[in-house]
């Protein structure tokens, strides 16, 4: 369900949590990105900073400057300025990132929660049944084919939370149970609905069966395309796979470890909901299916 | 005249390393300095505590399990 | 300048109020967890009340000065003694190069704060110079500080024998017992009434397995509303799932029928939800627990909270010292 109001919530004295509405649905994170960007522009005294999330966005403000009734006002009037999501215009970077699928890290991997923790299906494998596709070479091909939005950032700083833009590219899997206590850095996984990479090794309950060479995040701060973070994406930004061979992937190693390799990112583009819209209902529209 | 062991830290003490384990030592065990009697375990870290010097008998104050405070005595030894 | 000879456990470089602005890629806002006694630290030295120094957890670290300067020890009682010598909490400090600080394990509470005239200088990653240990964020070299690392500090300008008066500190309790007070909200409506009543009343004991990312707790069983019970599929098999939203620093988070404050260090984000939020005011109680010790909640409204939060900070100036 979309809420005909964004529904507000007091979180503590220093936060209010906005709710668009109580599913998955790209509209609800496209509400949720506007109305960040709307309280980006409108400098609001107090408001310190806002999180997207799927669909709802978390304000941050300080109590000594505004109150939490005024805040509620403000999102209110920006909400309403805002319309509906189809109005909605986004600054959206797109980053091509190489990626090897079913590649030997993630594979051993897996091969290794088998026999510690628990045995289960091949992630791919699982991901090939569960979304009644023909085969793992039919995975990479669709997987591969559509452009992801980031939809949120979190569990790990720069940890991106994905949905695909083509409806038909979206496939869903259950979560790790019990969850891997490792995962390999730059791995690419599914759980639920959603799209992840792994920024650096750390537990994980996605089903895993791509890696990418190229880091999303680095301490040291010094990558230029991170512009001042340590993580190199930002809500709103886009990503689309690129499927390499071991070869292409071991020379792309080779070339970031030299500093020979510049990320390949097209950072002029807006994403405007409606003709994105209008594009997923031309697609319906050829293949009679509903997304 | 026994000597005592001191928890240095506040936290939870363990007289295993894990639950299933046997105990680090005994009552009545003889410890050598250096030896591990005990952990803490306070900010999901585990601290040993060491004998710093030998004893010929150690006898636990503190029960497996057991909340301390900082230089409360968990153990006696002759 | 300062050099560590014993580092205690996760001894951390930290200011306030932290790693604010990031939010939203996922990055907390980590700095002390009782601010109050870290910003009259810092105020004790004549510094910013938010300049960084270290917070020192359980078993302090053993600390050497490279040069004279001015210090205040304040929060948890670590016995502080410099070269052998007990020193006063709550009190500026003259110091000179050479002299060696000792903290030990916290007697009475769990957090200690040492505060440099002129504050640490190491270098600021995302606008702080707050550790986040977990990613190895800011601090010295990302994390907490180990035996043989040398700590810059600033100019600075601190006169020692000042001292916070008794009624301006935290009281830090010795019975092992916390009133905490919380606000209700954001997800307090998936609760149902006898699970609100349960919350409330009941005696809550902290985990051992608590720390700067989350404070554990153990107590009586939830129980929740249709929200809870019947909602869309995508919010998970569990009663406490949602859809993943943001979580507020201080949310007490639900994990299945777990709840686990989430503190300085915490997730931005998860797929759990959070019936209440402990406000800022009630930070430096949690950062003063000890394992095995009790919470009990008080229900505060958002504007109370706001004002007790308002009541710390008007604490926390110089004018408010007086003569050891």
């Amino acid at each position: 369900m979309i809420y005909d109001q964004p529904r507000f919530m007091p979180a503590g004295d220093r936060y209010v949590l906005i709710e668009f509405g109580n599913e998955m649905n790209l509209d609800l994170n496209f509400l949720a990105q506007g109305l960040a960007t709307a309280a980006a522009n409108a400098e609001i005294g107090g408001v310190i900073e806002t999180a997207p999330c799927f669909a709802s966005l978390l304000v941050h403000y300080e109590p000594t400057q505004i109150g939490y009734d005024d805040v509620v006002r403000e999102f209110l009037q920006l909400s309403a300025a805002l319309g509906s999501s189809e109005d909605i215009e986004l600054e959206s970077r797109l980053f091509y990132l190489p990626a090897l699928y079913l590649d030997p890290w993630t594979k051993a991997c897996v091969d290794d929660y088998c026999a510690k923790i628990a045995k289960k299906a091949p992630d791919a494998e699982l991901v090939v049944q569960e979304n009644g596709l023909d085969n793992v070479e039919h995975l990479v091909r669709l997987h591969s084919s559509s452009e992801y939005w980031v939809a949120s950032l979190g569990f790990w700083p720069g940890l991106p939370f994905l949905m695909a833009l083509d409806p038909r590219a979206r496939l869903t899997a259950p979560k790790y149970n019990p969850p891997r206590t490792n995962t390999p850095k730059g791995a690419i996984g599914l759980g639920g609905a959603a799209n992840s990479i792994y920024p650096v090794a750390t537990p994980g309950g996605y089903q895993i069966f791509a890696r990418t060479p190229v880091p999303i995040w680095d301490p040291t701060g010094r990558q230029e395309v991170f512009e001042g973070s340590l993580c190199l994406f930002r809500p709103g930004d886009r990503i689309k796979f690129v499927p390499v061979t071991r070869d292409e992937y071991d020379a792309c190693e080779a070339a970031l470890n030299d500093g020979r390799y510049s990320y390949t990112v097209v950072e002029y583009q807006k994403f405007g909901v409606r003709n994105y819209k209008k594009w997923v209902s031309k697609l319906d529209k050829k293949t009679g299916a509903a997304a | 005249m026994a000597k005592q062991l001191l928890s240095p830290l506040p936290g939870v003490f363990y007289r295993r390393p894990s639950p299933d384990e046997a105990n680090f030592k005994n009552d009545g065990d003889a410890v050598a300095a250096g030896d591990t009697v005990g952990i803490v375990e306070a900010m999901k870290s585990f601290f040993p505590i060491e004998a710093e010097e030998a004893g010929v008998a150690i006898r636990f104050l503190v029960e497996d399990g057991a909340a301390i405070d900082a230089a409360q005595a968990i153990a006696e030894m002759d | 300048m300062i050099k560590i000879l014993k580092a205690g456990l996760e001894t951390s470089v930290q200011d306030y109020p932290g790693r604010i602005g990031y939010w939203n890629q996922g990055f907390p806002p980590s700095g002390p967890m009782d601010s109050w006694s870290f910003r009259m630290a810092n105020v004790l030295v004549g510094n910013a009340p938010g300049a960084a120094g270290f917070e020192c957890q359980f078993l302090g670290p053993t600390l050497q000065f490279g040069e004279d300067t001015v210090i205040a020890i304040t929060g948890a009682d670590m016995t502080p003694a410099v070269d052998g010598e007990a020193v006063p909490l709550w009190q500026s400090l003259a110091v000179k190069a050479g002299q060696t600080l000792v903290l030990s394990g916290a007697r009475v509470g769990a957090r200690a704060y040492i505060a440099f005239a002129g504050g640490l200088a190491n270098p600021e990653m995302l606008g702080s110079r707050s550790t986040f240990n977990k990613a190895g964020v800011g601090g010295i070299d990302g994390h907490s500080v180990k035996p043989g690392q040398e700590l810059p500090l600033f100019q600075g300008d601190g006169t020692p024998g000042l001292k916070v008066p008794d009624n301006l500190r935290p009281q830090i309790r010795t019975d092992k017992t916390w009133d905490i007070e919380v606000c209700a909200g954001p997800n307090d409506d998936w609760i149902d009434e006898a699970g609100h009543e349960r919350f409330l009343t009941s005696p809550w004991t902290l985990s051992a397995k608590s720390d700067r990312t989350g404070f554990r707790l153990e107590g009586p069983e939830w129980t929740f509303t249709q929200k809870a019970t019947n909602k869309p599929r995508e919010h998970g098999s569990l009663p406490s799932n949602i859809i993943d939203h943001g979580y507020p620093m201080g949310a007490i988070n639900l994990a299945g029928q777990t709840p686990i404050i989430l503190v300085n260090d915490g997730p931005s984000m998860g797929g759990f939800i959070n019936p209440y939020t402990v406000p800022s005011c009630a930070f430096w109680k949690l950062g003063q627990s000890k394992p095995n010790e009790t919470f009990k909640f008080k229900l505060v409204s958002v504007s109370e909270a706001q004002d007790l939060a308002l009541q710390i900070a008007k604490r926390c100036v110089a004018e408010n010292l007086v003569k050891a």
